[in-house]
């Protein structure tokens, strides 16, 4: 019996000692890794960050965001581009030496294809919903199935001519083509590849600086350096292997061991990097916030007092540096900064003031006057959380320390934390429901413009008005600065009155913003160049491996 | 015996069909939709729950999916998870990863535990009694999670013999370490319960009758104590299977396995309900299966079960 257990563990010591592998040095392959799979590559049925991060390393659209987050003309697939004096016509000439993986040319009629299968009602896909941001006219009808999917707002002139229709001047509207769904398809390669479309590298073409060469489900993506692409000469390394990592201490281990150049890290995990050369904090564009919900039977959340109370009675410092210590940065305002920047290149958080922060005292006297006009002493408040690690980017313990400050700040008020399912706390939340009374929640940025949190959050009726709050004051100076609004040509009066718009909203802490997302990276220190933006994807067209 | 087996296959396949009939109305609480993006308007999310069919009645729903199952081994197309692959070439390709693993941690285990069951009851109240007893109640109380990564970061980093995750072009290799985090607890199960059973049968007065006839105490254990002792390991085996299953999701996530655990996890966060069926339909399935086959073991093994049963 003792020979058979030898003979067992020396066979696995045998095994454990055939087949080392032999790591390649000669190519210059970026080794990243993602916490989650790809859920489509098929860019107009792609809705996540992980397939937006992938499609884009492989697919090229109209621009793209440089080193700087600007969107210039030559950075994508359009040479250059006119836009009409009244904002509602963009004519977009395209290169004409782009050409697919499979040596047909990049034509304005991929990009009119891929459009219109965005918004075709038959598909049914969700991201129509950026056809709908875009103002493309004729974008509600069609996805409504009352309009042909041929009289979208989006024509070939010719190969090299694209010509786009609005039906309201977008100012976001050039940074908004970076978007993965705005991204051009070669219609003969879609229409032969049918059902099996964007199920494998096989079904699927480049016409970026990379080429997906493997995609092994829930394990591994393999991107080579595209020989076809126009700039390939300006492409530094041969490939990128993503590995799909679900536990963050595999992830550490594999870091750690050399296995990898890039990865995200989080939590406590972070700790051990801070201050290295490897770590690299990226900001993102997500805010949290903490909403009021406005139909709440609870008459303390709809007190401006109460809530200002709250605004000031915990600090948000100690969850950035303490709970997070991610990268992520206190949110001073509604509107993230990194978001929009005036026409002079201001930061819009530069140009508006800094709300809220920690006084125990002024948030005493909030409370003191809130219990005078609430005619109470005690108030008790549910605080709807999504589970951590579920509910991505929410500090493990942010909602506890909240209750425990606010319940030592303001005594009386007793906080009552509801934790459930991020997509139950979506639902619960929803303005056909809104059975809350004070959540956390984020929201990410559609297009690079103020708007898309101070329009569409706050904004009577809006579909994600999770406060439900209706001020006919507020929607009255928004419809000012919206696209078709009286100011929306006039770019420095638009500026000015969006400062103003948020604070409208900030001073009677409707919303209470938290914290700006950031993301912990672990990247070697002989890797350079990978693109991180707060609205675009990461870029890696000018990464380099020394 | 070949009726037995073919009543026995009769009552599998109705538990199957129930097991679905049970999980497709219960997956009509499951919070939340397919379709979780906040940003989506209600005439597009009316468009997605008509072309996904999930507009129609329960009992539509519920039949075309079984017609679907049935004549064509259909599954559906995933909803949220690849949206728009079929299910089944979703499912199958990491079904193979996980049902390889859990085999080799069934087979790993059950073989370590008889080697620990038979040292510990043979030389019982010795030290090895003592050090495989030990072995056994950590391979038990230690989480999975813990015993996985402990693994993983003594030999994959500390002493880089094994890679830390599951790599597919080394798919042999890099499935030891999954392999033996996974088969530690069944490995336990097995020695404890072959060591309480073994001794049993080596006092009973047969035993002691071959003892005296001067057969060689090896003799004795593996021809006339082990057999007798091993009925109550296929016991288990059954039950067994099923921690094999829910020990993947762990095992999976921390070697980073494309397997199907994770896959379910996902499924039932993001509501891909026709992935969550399938998964669940092909758990049932196997676990069915691995106990039908125990029940057809027992006969090999005890002749008496055969001959009961087969009456």
């Amino acid at each position: 019996m003792k020979k058979l257990l030898l003979l067992i563990l020396a066979s696995l010591l045998f095994v454990g000692c055939s087949a080392t592998p032999t790591p390649s040095e000669s190519k210059k392959v970026l080794r990243v890794a993602f916490g989650g799979d790809v859920l489509s590559l098929d860019s107009t049925v792609a809705t996540d960050g992980v397939s937006f991060e992938v499609l884009t390393a492989f697919t090229e659209g109209l621009v793209e965001y440089d080193e700087n987050d600007a969107t210039l003309p030559g950075s994508g697939a359009a040479e250059s581009w006119d836009v009409s004096d009244d904002g509602l016509e963009y004519v977009f000439h395209l290169k004409k030496d782009a050409v697919w993986s499979n040596g047909d040319p990049v034509t304005a009629k991929d990009f009119v294809f891929a459009w219109r299968r965005l918004v075709d009602p038959a598909l049914a896909n969700e991201y129509s919903l950026m056809a709908q941001n875009a103002k493309l006219v004729n974008a509600d009808a069609v996805i409504a199935g009352t309009l042909p999917v041929d009289q979208l707002g989006v024509v070939a002139v010719d190969d090299f001519t694209l010509k786009v229709s609005l039906e309201s001047p977008v100012p976001w509207f050039i940074p908004l083509m970076t978007f993965p769904s705005f991204f051009p398809m070669n219609e003969k390669f879609v229409t032969a590849a049918g059902a099996n479309y964007a199920t494998g590298p096989d079904f699927l073409l480049s016409n970026s600086a990379f080429v997906l060469t493997s995609w092994v489900q829930g394990s591994q993506i393999v991107l080579a350096k595209n020989d076809k692409y126009y700039d390939a000469d300006k492409v530094a390394i041969d490939g990128i292997e993503i590995s799909i990592i679900a536990d963050p201490q595999t992830v550490k281990l594999q870091y750690d061991q050399g296995n990898l150049d890039v990865a995200a890290m989080s939590g406590d995990l972070v700790t051990s990097y801070v201050g290295t050369a490897d770590f690299v904090p990226i900001r993102k564009g997500y805010t949290w916030f903490m909403p009021f919900n406005q139909k709440s039977k609870n008459a303390a959340v709809l007190n401006e007092n109460f809530r200002l109370a709250l605004a000031w009675a915990f600090d948000r410092d100690f969850i950035v540096d303490e709970k997070l210590n991610d990268g992520s940065i206190v949110a001073d305002g509604f509107v993230p900064r990194g978001l929009a920047s005036s026409v002079d290149g201001v930061d819009f958080r530069d140009a508006a003031p800094k709300y809220f922060g920690y006084d125990a005292k002024k948030a005493l006297a909030y409370w003191e006057a809130a219990k005078a006009e609430l005619g109470v002493t005690k108030v008790t408040f549910e605080l709807l959380v999504g589970t951590p690690g579920d509910d991505s980017g929410l500090a493990a313990g942010a909602p506890e320390y909240i209750k425990a400050e606010v319940e030592k700040n303001l005594p009386g008020v007793t906080v009552e934390i509801k934790t459930v399912l991020k997509k139950e706390r979506l639902d619960l939340m929803k303005p056909a429901r809104a059975e809350y009374d004070v959540a956390l929640t984020r929201w990410g940025p559609d297009y690079a413009d103020p708007l898309t949190y101070l329009q569409d959050l706050l904004v009577t009726g809006s579909n994600y008005n999770y406060n439900n709050w209706s001020d006919a004051t507020y929607d009255a100076m928004v419809q000012d600065v919206a696209p078709g609004g009286v100011l929306s040509t006039d770019p420095d009066a638009r500026w000015a009155k969006l400062v103003e718009i948020e604070a409208y909203a900030l001073n009677t802490a409707i919303v209470v913003p938290l914290w700006q997302t950031g993301s912990a990276m672990v990247i070697k220190p002989n890797v350079k160049g990978i693109e991180y933006h707060v609205l675009g994807m990461t870029n890696y067209k000018r990464a380099t491996i020394d | 015996m070949f009726k037995y087996i073919t009543r026995r296959m009769f009552w599998s396949i109705v538990t199957l069909f129930t097991i679905l009939i049970l999980l497709f109305l219960l997956l009509q609480f499951l919070p939340g939709t397919p379709f979780n993006d906040e940003k989506l308007s209600e005439t597009s999310k009316a468009l997605l729950n008509a072309k996904y069919g999930l507009d129609q009645p329960f009992f539509s729903r519920f039949g075309i999916y079984m017609k679907n199952i049935l004549t064509e081994f259909d599954f559906g197309i995933s909803l949220s998870i690849q949206r728009n692959w079929m299910v089944k070439n979703i499912v199958l390709p990491r079904l193979g990863i996980s049902i390889r693993i859990g085999l080799q941690a069934l087979a790993l285990g059950t073989s370590m535990g008889i080697v620990l069951g038979v040292l510990s009851a043979s030389k019982k109240n010795t030290w090895v009694d003592t050090l495989a007893t030990l072995i056994a109640i950590i391979g038990v109380s230690i989480p999975s999670y813990v015993f996985a990564l402990l693994l993983s970061y003594v030999f994959g980093f500390r002493i880089p013999i094994f890679s830390i995750i599951f790599n597919f072009n080394d798919p042999i290799k890099s499935s030891i370490l999954p392999t033996i985090a996974l088969s530690m607890f069944v490995m336990a199960q097995v020695t404890r319960f072959l060591r309480t059973e073994l001794i049993e049968v080596l006092g009973s007065d047969y035993i002691r009758l071959v003892e005296a006839k001067g057969v060689s105490k090896f003799k004795v254990i593996y021809r006339h104590g082990l057999r007798n002792a091993l009925i109550s390991v296929i016991t288990i085996l059954g039950p067994l299977t099923v921690t094999l299953l829910t020990g993947s999701l762990v095992v999976e996530k921390v070697y980073a396995v494309p397997g199907i655990g994770s896959l379910l996890v996902n499924g039932i966060l993001t509501n891909d309900y026709n992935v969550i069926v399938m998964i669940a339909f092909v758990y049932s399935a196997l676990y069915i299966t691995m106990n039908l086959f125990v029940d057809i073991l027992y006969g090999i093994i005890d002749p008496r079960i055969r001959v009961a049963k087969g009456a």
